[in-house]
């Protein structure tokens, strides 16, 4: 049986709910972000994309390229409810569905002829259904592994769907550039074009064992990728890889007491993102970016996976200080991930008390949780914090 | 400082003064190899600030001296060098020292002779007498059971700590990383008898330094407050480290449990599980590496899967007692345990599916190690909580 892997990629998202929910806003420019001088677009509607605005670039930048642009401050809660409905129009095609982010779901429909038609017949249903159901447009790539399928959702963009069958990869990997090829980044790609390597199939000159002297196991992976082959599954119920939480600054800090203070708030966000999702992360991540927008990402695993903002705060504070004093910080972030964590080697030295703070901190997190889903997160705040909540509505 | 001194006889000391200076980072200072000649020897010295290594050898002094060269550059030039005689000399403004060997001439700078500082002398009222041989034994089978981790503290050391029972004196060599700790009994009156009470702490790295240095041959062993000495029988080297000063974690608690009376217990042959878990290993994913041990009367039936490679499963013949039905191991720590055993028959006790396991060898009573098993959660998509 033939296999053949979905990837559904929403188009522009967040500026087409905007744009869904306030009729004034159709058919004009409009970004996810807001005027402030440091603000990042999140997202652009195609009508500000004709004139050269994109995601993550500065608001700034992005008016001098279209003054008439409309700025609109997002709204997670909204975006997240309509992600929700169209994973569960997904569900109605394919058992297996993995929702990679917020506006981006793998489908294997290996078998569903029979029930859907042919594939591109079934991206057809899919894409009419979630139009009709949610009132957005989607683009959909089609191929017989996952990161082909990718590619193929972004060639034609928007609503457009692409499909690459089995005998149509060698001729499609000749004209792929390389880095196109997930985990080819910019670092890396430098060192692919010194070898005369520009498209996918130029890598099939070289041995697995070539690029696996030159990039450990990754270069043997890269190797079959670049031939066409990922055996990775799509994972069901294998939805979220982390959480995280950064804020840029409107002047830059260097305080360490203030950047502590973020990281408790931004903490604190993510622990209860974790924790209405279920799950427990092991590695903590900072991420600090400077003026001069060079950026460092510094990661921690703890000895057991947590979902408690404490937790994750000291961990945070502890790779901030090993780093030392680093002068003037334009943005700081932390994350929580490695959630898969289904066999671990137990402790030798867990005592009992620990295990009793343990559970005395999942309690209190809960009870936080509780009283603030009932009466809003402002209801309950850290002393610490308060300090920040005028300047938190600014970011 | 002038001297003549045959390569060969310095090469293996400059190698072991050469391998614990930093190589590129550090102060200067500290990259630093100091040759002192005097009565007779060149002494060859460096430190890394905490280590400290002092090596004498026969030498033709011509003119006594103090010279600090960049030790890296050194090494290798000696290292590079046929067998025969050096001709090491500081020019007269004792700026820089010259190397020559036959018509082969080189010129190294030499630092600043005040940066010197006094290396700490052997102390000898104390000190005993031990094999190196057994020294080393210790560190092979107690090192890799020590956390890997600076920050842990305690447990990034070996703990040796005198003690006793009813069959008299003994020491303790012991190593915990957390989830796994190994322990080794040794009678020795003399080493107990300077030994702290509460024992002494060498950090994991500085055992590896050690053991570099380490040769089956006799040494001397000598211990003052916060350092650890040790010394060649012929006096020639000198190698010293601190110790660390934290609050080891009782082990006796569970140390304690595999003598509880509930306990299961599997005697099995050493080399049948290790080739079985290798096989086993292959299995294994990032995501699950363990292999299941399912218990049945005269049998232990090993199991594994992973998601792409499919499963495996093996049964081998094996004394068992106990109610225990399941247990899961970290398949590559324990084939790494096993490997660490002498006996060829490997007894398990077993405290719990989530406790610790003690492994013991049938001709290896001395040597104990005890690891935890794996948690192996059930996926869990939804979950209910109790109002």
């Amino acid at each position: 049986m033939t296999k053949f892997i979905m990837h559904l990629d929403m188009d522009a998202f967040f500026a087409s709910v905007e744009q869904m929910d306030n009729p004034e806003l159709r058919g004009k420019p409009i970004a996810i972000g807001t005027p402030h001088k440091r603000s990042v677009l999140s997202t652009a509607s195609y009508e500000a994309r004709k004139f050269g605005v994109r995601s993550a670039m500065s608001s700034v930048h992005a008016l001098k390229l279209c003054p008439h642009l409309i700025l609109v401050p997002g709204r997670m809660a909204r975006y997240k409810e309509i992600s929700n409905q169209v994973m569960a129009v997904l569900g109605n095609y394919s058992p297996v569905v993995e929702q990679a982010s917020i506006d981006e779901a793998y489908l294997d429909i290996t078998g569903t002829e029979r029930l859907f038609g042919p594939p591109l017949e079934l991206a057809e249903s899919v894409k009419k259904d979630i139009f009709e159901k949610v009132g957005l447009t989607a683009s959909i790539g089609i191929a017989p592994v996952k990161f082909l399928a990718k590619i193929a959702s972004d060639l034609k963009k928007p609503a457009g769907i692409s499909i690459i069958e089995q005998n149509q990869i060698e001729s499609f990997l000749e004209t792929l550039p390389i880095e196109k090829i997930p985990g080819i980044g910019k670092k890396a790609l430098p060192r692919f074009h010194s070898f005369g390597i520009r498209f996918a199939a130029d890598m099939r000159r070289f041995t697995p064992e070539f690029f696996k002297e030159r990039f450990g196991e990754r270069g043997i992976i890269l190797h079959a990728k670049a031939a066409g082959i990922d055996p990775t599954p799509v994972a069901v119920g294998g939805q979220m890889k982390s959480s995280s939480a950064e804020n840029t600054f409107g002047d830059d800090v260097c305080d360490p007491q203030i950047l502590k203070t973020w990281l408790l708030k931004q903490s604190e966000r993510i622990s209860a993102d974790v924790r209405r999702k279920g799950l427990k992360g092991r590695t903590v991540t900072l991420k600090v970016k400077f003026p001069d927008f060079r950026q460092i990402t510094r990661s921690k695993t703890l000895g057991k996976r947590t979902s408690n903002s404490d937790t994750i705060y000291k961990a945070g504070c502890a790779l901030l200080d090993a780093e030392g004093y680093m002068g003037s910080i334009r943005l700081i972030g932390i994350g929580i991930s490695n959630f898969d964590d289904r066999s671990r080697q137990l402790s030798l030295l867990t005592s009992e008390e620990n295990i009793v703070d343990d559970k005395k901190l999942d309690d209190l997190d809960k009870a936080v949780d509780k009283v603030r889903e009932k009466f809003g997160t402002a209801m309950l705040t850290r002393g610490s914090l308060l300090k920040l909540s005028s300047k938190v509505k600014g970011q | 400082m002038y001297l003549k001194v045959n390569r060969d006889e310095v090469i293996e000391g400059l190698q072991k003064s050469a391998s614990i200076i930093p190589a590129k980072t550090g102060a200067a200072y500290l990259r630093t190899i100091w040759l002192k000649s005097e009565e007779g020897s060149l002494r060859i010295m460096s430190t890394d600030s905490n280590l400290e290594f002092c090596g004498t050898y026969p030498a033709e002094i011509i003119e006594e001296g103090l010279a600090g060269v960049q030790g890296r550059a050194f090494y290798e030039l000696v290292r590079k060098l046929p067998s025969g005689e050096l001709v090491i000399k500081t020019d007269p403004d004792g700026s820089s020292i010259l190397v020559e060997q036959g018509s082969r001439k080189y010129k190294l700078p030499v630092n600043d002779p005040t940066w010197f500082q006094k290396f700490s002398t052997f102390p000898s009222e104390g000190a005993v007498f031990w094999s190196g041989d057994f020294l080393l034994e210790i560190i092979e089978r107690i090192a890799y059971c020590i956390s890997d981790e600076d920050s842990m503290e305690a447990i990034a050391c070996m703990n040796i700590v005198p003690s006793s029972d009813e069959n008299g004196k003994f020491i303790e060599a012991c190593g915990l990383n957390g989830h796994q700790f190994a322990r080794l009994k040794f009678f020795n009156d003399d080493i107990h008898a300077i030994l702290p009470e509460e024992g002494i702490l060498i950090q994991k790295k500085y055992l590896a330094e050690l053991k570099k240095w380490l040769t089956a041959d006799e040494i001397e062993m000598s211990l003052i407050e916060k350092r650890l000495f040790f010394k060649t029988a012929d006096g020639k080297e000198t190698f010293s480290m601190p110790l660390s000063y934290y609050q080891y974690p009782n082990y006796k608690n569970f140390l304690s449990k595999l003598n509880d009376d509930d306990v299961s217990r599997m005697k099995i042959e050493k080399s049948e599980l290790s080739n079985a878990l290798d096989r086993i290993s292959i299995f294994n994913t990032d995501s699950n590496r363990c292999a299941s041990f399912m218990f049945n009367p005269g049998e232990l039936i090993l199991f594994s899967q992973g998601q792409e490679v499919g499963t495996a499963t093996e049964s081998i013949e094996v004394d068992f007692s106990g109610e225990m039905e399941r247990i899961a191991f970290p398949t590559k720590n324990l084939i790494e345990i096993l490997g660490h055993f002498q006996s060829g028959e490997i007894n398990f006790t077993l405290t719990g599916s989530e406790a610790p396991c003690g492994l013991t060898g049938s001709e290896d009573n001395e040597y104990l190690v005890i690891v935890m098993p794996m948690k192996v959660q059930e996926e869990t998509y939804y979950s209910e909580e109790d109002v």
